[in-house]
């Protein structure tokens, strides 16, 4: 069975962070597992962090010069065919997109409306994923996100940026 | 020049004091000549070098294959408010103050609670406050939500 980890932004960002990037590339690269990330979240990735860059500069150009780095490092990963780009079928799961919509908005007590793309994306993804009869982990340091995916698969393993080290030199 | 952490850190070090002093009475030399003069191992020139150069204290061209060093016409004011200035500029929680005022980091404080308690996602928090996803993961990094 191919074995998947479909990584949130967040939990990539916090490994960046703590220098640990190179680790998980390693590890996924040795353990021939694909680390897959959704259209909105390599916009994260790489264009977020490029308009946060700029809007830091002034106040920080330490901080601002670490964020400009880190979007190059993402975007050469997709360019190497590391982080693997993957879309969403919206078509085949339009209405698994509107209930995961409605439960993060229950989740968070907030309207639907507030609820984001990259969000919903990454848990239906994850399904999908799975439905593909792959080994599907979820790598979110969002908690909301963890706990929505929980609702909708039991299949799908979790992790965060804490645990997913542990997690991949386990077999998946 | 900004006055920053890295240039704290660069001019904190005795060897890279005297590779500053000896690149403005002898501009161009390469790594091996500076190891050679100063008496510095060439591994600890080589990293000296590239503290001062990401500081941008220094600065390289290359001649003949190899690296020539020369010094930045660099000028700091010191004042305390330099000092504290450049200090806060590696927390984001301070960037974040001083970018969005001391009300709206309070607020986000306050929702980065919520975050913790999986009541809310990170993006819904980057919404809710009007910044991007990556200053809110900064912040909740900092905050000790991620």
């Amino acid at each position: 069975m191919s074995k998947t980890v479909v990584a949130d932004s967040s939990i990539l960002i916090a490994i960046d962070r703590r220098r640990k990037l190179n680790v998980l590339i390693n590890l996924v690269v040795k353990r021939n597992i694909d680390l897959v990330v959704s259209p909105s979240i390599l916009h994260e990735l790489v264009v977020d962090a490029r308009e946060a860059s700029r809007k830091i500069y002034p106040y920080s150009p330490v901080l601002a010069e670490k964020l400009e780095k880190s979007a190059g490092k993402f975007a050469e990963l997709v360019d190497k065919g590391i982080i693997k780009v993957v879309s969403v079928n919206y078509a085949k799961y339009s209405k698994l997109k509107d209930s995961v919509k409605k439960r993060i908005a229950k989740l968070s007590g907030k309207p639907e409306h507030l609820v984001e793309k990259a969000d919903i994306d990454i848990i239906v993804l994850s399904i999908q994923l799975k439905d593909s009869g792959r080994s599907v982990i979820l790598a979110s340091d969002d908690k909301t996100i963890i706990k929505t995916v929980k609702n909708f698969s039991r299949e799908i393993r979790t992790a965060n940026s804490k645990t997913l080290f542990k997690q991949l030199q386990q077999a998946i | 020049m900004v006055l920053s952490v890295m240039v704290f850190k660069a001019l904190s070090r005795d060897q890279n004091i005297r590779i500053i002093s000896l690149l403005v009475e002898n501009p161009g030399l390469s790594a091996d000549e500076i190891s050679e003069k100063l008496g510095i191992p060439i591994s600890t020139t080589y990293k000296s070098l590239a503290e001062l150069c990401k500081a941008g204290l220094i600065r390289y061209d290359v001649r003949g294959g190899e690296r020539r060093f020369y010094v930045e016409d660099f000028r700091f004011e010191v004042t305390p408010e330099t000092l504290l200035k450049g200090l806060r500029s590696v927390e984001f929680k301070n960037v974040f103050s001083d970018i969005y005022g001391e009300g709206k980091y309070v607020r986000a404080v306050r929702l980065a609670g919520d975050v913790r308690d999986g009541k809310l996602t990170v993006r819904q928090f980057a919404k809710m406050l009007s910044i991007t996803y990556h200053e809110a993961i900064l912040l909740l990094m900092e905050l000790g939500v991620i």
